[in-house]
């Protein structure tokens, strides 16, 4: 392992989900994360980076987020910083009950719940940290 | 990687919309301007083929949310196939296939359109 530590800081626009997808990949191989989590780490890290990016800092490219990354204890945590109000992760509607099929709110974060071990939020002044944590050890 | 491209064969009133690389809430309004230019001209009978598709974000799988009453209510629809399992798995997780009829094959989902007719 080269490295425990990675971060990146992007400019709020849709645009550099791309940039975002590199790091993800980047930094995976470098930890030796097993392929089979490959799929759910990249949908979560980028449908969190993607909420950080709309509906927190609401595409102003003057906020920023910020995406650390560290390994400890056999886990990988992420955590995805923005500079909006922050939310209370409790009002999310279930997407998956009958009558919220066709509405557009709660797919990100019902597939970050699913796909990683641990989702927390930490809301600031400043802005909401979202947490995403991957346990090494576990399969997929 | 993160390229998206989407290709429209027609099949008679059917048509037939190819998904290719990575559908993404950046790539998503690609795919948003597919299907409107498929609504304005009155084409409601889509079928989309993952088979290229290496991964979808739930913004991409927003934008099947946002046409599918307008085209079903114009007695048209949107089926789905050749999902890879990776693709489907996302689908299935969040109930699609209560909303929507995924198919093998791309013969499968055009064969259902025809037996309707």
């Amino acid at each position: 392992m080269a490295e425990e530590n990675y971060s990146l800081e992007i400019e709020s626009n849709p645009n550099n989900l791309i940039t975002v997808e590199e790091f993800v990949n980047y930094f995976a191989k470098n930890i030796g994360i097993p392929e089979a989590r490959m799929n759910g780490l990249m949908l979560s890290v980028t449908e969190a980076t993607t909420n950080a990016i709309k509906h927190a800092n609401k595409c102003d490219e003057s906020k920023r987020v910020k995406i650390n990354v560290k390994v400890e204890d056999g886990k990988v945590i992420i955590s995805v910083i923005d500079e909006g109000v922050g939310f209370d992760p409790l009002k999310i509607p279930d997407p998956t009950e009958p009558e919220n099929l066709l509405k557009d709110s709660g797919r990100g974060v019902y597939l970050m719940k699913f796909y990683m071990d641990d989702l927390k939020y930490n809301v600031t002044p400043t802005g909401t940290e979202t947490i995403l944590v991957l346990n090494l050890n576990k399969q997929a | 990687m993160a390229e998206f491209s989407t290709s429209i064969k027609d099949q008679g009133n059917i048509n037939i919309v190819y998904l290719k690389g990575f559908l993404d809430a950046h790539t998503a309004p690609s795919l948003e301007n597919t299907f409107s230019g498929l609504v304005d001209k009155g084409r409601y009978q889509i079928v989309v083929n993952f088979k290229d598709l290496a991964y979808i974000s739930s913004a991409g799988l927003g934008v099947f949310m946002a046409f599918i009453e307008k085209i079903r209510e114009n007695n048209g629809d949107i089926k789905l196939s050749s999902m890879s399992d990776k693709v489907f798995n996302i689908f299935d997780l969040l109930g699609f296939p209560l909303l929507y009829e995924i198919f093998k094959t791309e013969e499968e989902a055009v064969k259902k359109f025809n037996e309707i007719k």
